[in-house]
């Protein structure tokens, strides 16, 4: 059994922090950071909780689906900063939306969304859900450690959401893979204060060897497009957007030039969020949709990559079988 | 006579941006040419598909020289 995604929504904090506000504390600068990254600033939460935004972003989605939070089956948060350890993250989304259906969340670190929407298309496929939230919200910026500049600068909090209903000839392919390596992007877990704990226990902090995990993410983007394509058997340039996660605009840069892609059919968010992990994909969905650039009908493939070393690819046919 | 790794290591190199028209030796410092670390990684990957050959992507040379040399070592 299929689904579609009929609606969407996004909260980012309000507080906004520049590339140059960085350097005023890190050395680095402006020039630095964009030629590397393709970010100029990001938003950082300050008086905002995950909650409040992870809460903001699906009211936001069911609005635009005509859909209220009672007629809800199911809710799936991707998250790997959320306020809680307990409860789950989408358990604190229905208890503010007012769902009453089951909440659970997925860590897949920046392919969570699309992790998310295999496993709702497992629940739509036994017919035990007619339509369901998905909502990746990340505060990234409580695992950063402020005085790397090498990592800091790169990630933004946010989060965003999609509704989900069964029916409709989509994904015409989902598939997620996972090449396991925990050393090339880590964030240990926290300490605790066992008396019997004798293990060692690094700070809660990004570690990430940059040079692999961008190797990893073209190299992802190129073969899941790539097969995604054989798979749903449609050509490549059949496909009208293209959303891959944004962790830096060189990766996105060197994946459509292998590829052969024209910029205006592939989403760039990165220049005023910057990596929010797995928010970045429905972040981008939803500036699509409401910029009104995702047509009916049209074909949007998806391609999250990032911790496990975890790959999501999907690819959706847009558009809404409203029942 | 067949290129050598030499020319064909520089040759992608001068794909990079800004490096189209600089000339290239064996001790040419690429940080110094404008090559970041990234933009070494991505010099990597085309002469993984160049020379059929996968390269660490952690390996960070810092001449042409050693460039060369890293592929050399693979080619064997």
């Amino acid at each position: 059994m299929s689904f579609s995604i009929v609606g969407t929504g996004s909260a980012l904090p309000d507080r906004v922090v520049t590339n140059g506000e960085l350097s005023s504390f890190l050395d680095t600068s402006d020039e630095w950071i964009r030629t590397r990254t393709g970010i100029s600033e990001r938003r950082v939460c300050t008086t905002e909780t995950l909650d409040e935004l992870a809460s903001a972003a699906a009211e936001q989605a069911l609005e635009s689906a005509g859909a209220r939070a009672s007629e809800l089956d199911l809710i799936v948060c991707s998250t790997t900063t959320s306020d809680h350890l307990l409860p789950a993250e989408a358990c604190a989304v229905a208890e503010r939306i007012g769902a009453t259906c089951p909440a659970f969340d997925v860590s897949a670190g920046c392919a969570g969304f699309v992790f998310a929407l295999d496993a709702a298309e497992g629940w739509f496929a036994r017919d035990r859900a007619r339509r369901v939230l998905v909502v990746s919200a990340e505060k990234m910026s409580r695992i950063l450690d402020w005085s790397d500049r090498a990592t800091c600068v790169l990630f933004g909090d946010g989060a965003a959401a999609a509704i989900l209903e069964q029916g409709g000839d989509g994904p015409l392919s989902l598939r997620l893979s996972t090449r396991a390596n925990t050393s090339d992007l880590n964030v240990p877990g926290i300490a605790g204060s066992s008396p019997f704990d004798r293990t060692e226990h690094p700070a809660s902090l990004v570690e990430m060897r940059g040079r692999s995990v961008f190797r990893f993410g073209v190299m992802s983007v190129v073969s899941e497009v790539q097969a995604m394509s054989a798979e749903a058997g449609v050509g490549v340039s059949d496909i009208d957007h293209f959303v891959f996660h944004q962790a830096n605009e060189r990766i996105l840069d060197a994946a459509c030039e292998r590829l052969g892609l024209e910029p205006g059919r592939v989403a760039h968010t990165l220049a005023d969020t910057g990596n929010m992990s797995s928010a970045c994909i429905p972040y981008a969905l939803d500036r699509l949709a409401r910029a009104g650039e995702l047509c009916e009908g049209e074909l949007v493939a998806l391609v999250g990559f990032g911790a496990g070393l975890d790959v999501g690819s999907a690819l959706l046919r847009w558009g809404s079988p409203r029942g | 006579m067949a290129e050598s790794t030499f020319d064909r290591v520089c040759a992608i190199l001068k794909e990079q941006d800004g490096l189209e028209d600089v000339e290239l030796t064996r001790d040419t410092n690429l940080s110094e040419v404008g090559l970041d670390s990234l933009a070494t990684v991505e010099a990597v990957m085309a002469c993984e598909d160049e020379f059929g050959i996968e390269i660490d992507p952690e390996s960070n040379p810092k001449t042409v020289g050693e460039f060369v040399d890293m592929v050399d070592k693979l080619l064997k």
